[in-house]
């Protein structure tokens, strides 16, 4: 019967154990994903990435029962109270490190922590804030099991009422904190936009401020055609993000038509006596995929309008288009081309 | 044009005044009219220019004749004369204290802002903007989906969100005003000004009161909706203030109150239809108007029917106006059968992980704020050996209600279409009513 009891005791042991070393493991891997370390493990790096997203969930969930078990056995064992100071001095540590890495990432810029450190914040702060949690529900474990009755630290006493609001007050400090260090980047980004938008010259200002220098090149495709015109874009892709948004692109060139490249075919049917100006939008690609040009066959055309990076802009009238006269042109930002 | 603008909010200010019981604070007032004057603008011109063709160049006179008729309503049906005798509502106002002042300084910082800023956000521009200038040009919403004839990418995209925002847009430019930012910042004042008065009344420490608002007003997720024009702010707002008046319900027994609440809801979903919070809402004024003491079965029956009809009238004629001008737009409006369905087909444990990981990381920006909630909880369930208040009580309704569509709408999602996972920021954005429900839940359960 003693065994019994014994091994209970130990597999206990060892299942808090287990959650509490299996937990943080989870954790720190997800915080480490990128390390020289994790990386070097070649294929097994996606199965522990893998499984630790999968777990995470459900090993915090247990962890919250660990601390709340270890509050009550604090005056059982040694171990246990071992167990419980470990669980501490880890979420201090934890929270350490994050508000570090925090302070460091608002002092620099958005991701300089994970660029110089390969640590993944978005990461590191899920497991700082589950630890604030942890604290919390362990102080609150511990009072509700071991403190006497009646006394001022009793859970059911007016007086608990002041280790809750310390509680709270700690939960909303860190809470402030963390909205204090977005709220350096939201001022920063508050500056940025009142340079480039609300101070700036209006030639220079951009009415779109988050879409980049599409607003340049729409106002460009407004210009040269007109109202009443059919324009032929790209289609929805990662090459043509925003060109190739048919609502995104109307919100300019309204009440012009528009058609996507893969109804092309179709529309020409539908409309074959048509008498209003056509146009197909010239435009490369983004980023890598600067290689998928459009429109990507030949066209014979009234007139082609080009926009360059510098901001210049040349008519070329009566060609026969081809990609490979896009693929040539240098400092290309974008076009118009007028069917024939 | 402008004037009317100005005009029409006096006119509904000045009958919220005359409504609202005398002590009514200036916040409340302000933030009411502004929400109801935003309410009103969207929904008004949208049904008259669809269902009896009076286009949005009349929007103006619209709200003005409706602020008028519920002000005239307001002194001679129910004979409210002083108003006219010359004892000027305004004089009704007790002397604000330091922190009102400050907080109306920090409105007008905020609503001056909004003036200065263009119009943000990807959906900002190709939809609810987009929509709003398609309107003004004298195009039905109806007549939208003939545009994407040639797009086979977007086809019902005008019609994926209701037109809220857009036709409050379209109002505000065809009254001369180009600069809508300002709308946001008005729904964010509305907001914070809510916020600040149920803490305010609160009875907790100062100290935590300022760190409970602050931790609301400087949390990024809120404020950085003030930069775009997405629907998400202006449903939060008309969330918040229904809240706001179910919890002054609930202590003043108002019909007032109740009316206004429920009115604000409807504004609700008119603005966002696919997550249905309002029905948390529902529930709560149900446990309300069925634990009222002293009321006949007949009078809570009405109460509660009301409160359940008004929310759904908006939300039944944007399905019906969906349903008749483009059919069934996907299966993000299914009927009870299917939900049921699919969220059986979604119960096995891969799939149950799956999601549970999903909601985690989804809302990890603000598990610090359902942290408070479970503390909150705990405290409450611990330390205080009273029963929940009513106020409690609407809340914890309205956070199990939104944990169980969280749940479920997920699981039903995760059967039904590919991108389930793919949509994590769009879940959160969903969801930021939980800061302001577990800052007011915190501040409640800490009561002395």
């Amino acid at each position: 019967m003693k065994e019994e009891k014994a091994s209970t005791r130990n597999l206990k042991r060892i299942l808090l154990v287990g959650i509490f070393l299996l937990t943080n493991a989870i954790s720190a891997i997800l915080v480490l994903r990128t390390s020289p370390l994790i990386v070097s493990l070649g294929p097994l790096k996606r199965l522990f990435i893998g499984s630790s997203q999968i777990m995470l969930p459900l090993s915090n969930f247990f962890y919250l029962f660990l601390v709340i078990k270890l509050g009550e056995y604090w005056s059982k064992e040694k171990f246990y109270r071992s167990l419980y100071v470990a669980t501490f001095v880890t979420a201090i540590v934890v929270l350490g490190i994050s508000i570090y890495f925090s302070s460091l990432e608002a002092a620099n810029y958005p991701n300089y922590v994970f660029s110089q450190f390969n640590i993944y914040l978005p990461s590191l702060r899920i497991y700082s804030s589950l630890q604030i949690l942890y604290i919390s529900v362990g102080i609150l474990s511990l009072i509700y099991f071991h403190l006497p009755r009646g006394g001022e630290l009793d859970i059911r006493n007016p007086s608990f009422k002041k280790i809750a609001w310390y509680l709270s007050i700690i939960l909303v400090a860190v809470i402030l904190f963390n909205s204090l260090s977005d709220f350096t980047n939201f001022i920063v980004n508050e500056i940025t936009l009142y340079k480039k938008y609300v101070f700036a010259s209006p030639t220079a200002r951009n009415e779109l401020p988050d879409l980049g220098d599409y607003y340049f090149k729409i106002i460009f495709i407004r210009d040269n055609t007109e109202e009443n015109a059919v324009i032929l874009h790209p289609k929805q892709s990662e090459a043509f993000p925003d060109i190739g948004n048919q609502p995104l692109i109307r919100y300019t060139l309204f009440p012009r038509r528009l058609v996507t490249q893969d109804l092309e075919e179709k529309f020409f049917k539908e409309n074959e006596n048509i008498d209003t100006p056509i146009y197909y939008i010239l435009a490369r690609g983004e980023g890598e995929r600067s290689d998928t040009i459009f429109p990507n066959h030949s066209v014979k055309a009234v007139s082609v309008t080009i926009l360059y990076n510098n901001g210049s802009s040349n008519t070329i009238r009566n060609i026969d288009y081809t990609p490979a006269f896009l693929k040539n042109l240098e400092n290309f930002k974008i076009g118009v081309l007028k069917l024939k | 044009m402008i004037l009317l603008f100005f005009i029409s909010y006096l006119f509904l200010f000045f009958w919220l005044k005359l409504l609202l019981p005398k002590k009514t604070e200036f916040l409340e007032i302000f933030s009411t009219t502004s929400l109801i004057f935003l309410g009103l603008s969207g929904f008004i011109p949208f049904i008259l220019r669809e269902y009896v063709g009076i286009g949005y160049r009349f929007s103006g006179y619209e709200i003005l004749l409706i602020a008028f008729l519920l002000l005239t309503i307001e002194i001679f049906l129910k004979r409210k004369y002083k108003f006219i005798r010359g004892k000027a509502p305004l004089k009704g106002f007790n002397k604000p204290k330091l922190p009102t002042i400050l907080f109306t300084i920090l409105s007008a910082v905020i609503l001056l802002r909004g003036f200065l800023l263009p119009i943000r956000g990807w959906d900002a521009i190709s939809l609810y903007d987009s929509r709003a200038r398609i309107f003004l040009s004298g195009l039905k919403l109806s007549e939208l989906k003939d545009l994407s004839t040639y797009d086979d990418f977007n086809y019902y995209y005008y019609f994926s969100y209701p037109p809220m925002t857009s036709v409050i847009h379209t109002v505000f430019y065809s009254l001369g005003i180009s600069r809508v930012m300002v709308v946001y910042a008005l729904f964010f004042c509305s907001f914070l000004a809510y916020l600040y008065l149920l803490l305010r009344k609160s009875r907790i420490h100062n100290f935590l009161k300022v760190g409970l608002f602050l931790s609301v007003l400087l949390n990024s997720l809120l404020l950085g909706q003030i930069n775009i024009a997405y629907t998400n702010l202006p449903l939060i707002a008309f969330q918040v203030g229904a809240l706001y008046y179910l919890l002054r319900y609930s202590e003043e027994k108002s019909l007032t109150h109740l009316v206004i609440s429920s009115v604000l809801l409807a504004f609700g979903n008119w603005t966002r239809s696919l997550e249905p919070i309002f029905v948390g809402f529902i529930f709560a004024a149900f446990y309300l108007i069925i634990s009222e003491k002293g009321k006949s079965l007949a009078r809570k029956l009405f109460l509660g029917i009301g409160y359940l009809l008004i929310p759904f009238v908006t939300r039944t004629i944007w399905f019906n106006y969906l349903h008749t001008s483009v059919g069934s737009i996907g299966e993000t409006t299914p009927g009870l059968g299917t939900i049921l369905t699919r969220i059986l087909d979604s119960l096995y444990i891969a799939n149950l992980i799956e999601v549970v990981f999903f909601i985690f990381i989804a809302l990890f920006p603000i598990m610090l704020y359902i942290f408070l909630i479970i503390i909150s909880l705990i405290y409450r369930k611990l330390g205080i050996p009273r029963t929940y208040s009513k106020r409690e009580a609407v809340l914890i309704i309205i956070i199990s209600t939104m944990v169980l569509l969280m749940v479920g709408g997920t699981l039903y999602f995760s059967t039904t279409f590919s991108w389930w996972n793919r949509i994590p920021e769009s879940f959160l954005r969903s969801n930021l009513l939980l800061i302001p429900i577990s800052v007011i839940f915190l501040s409640l359960a800490m009561e002395k």
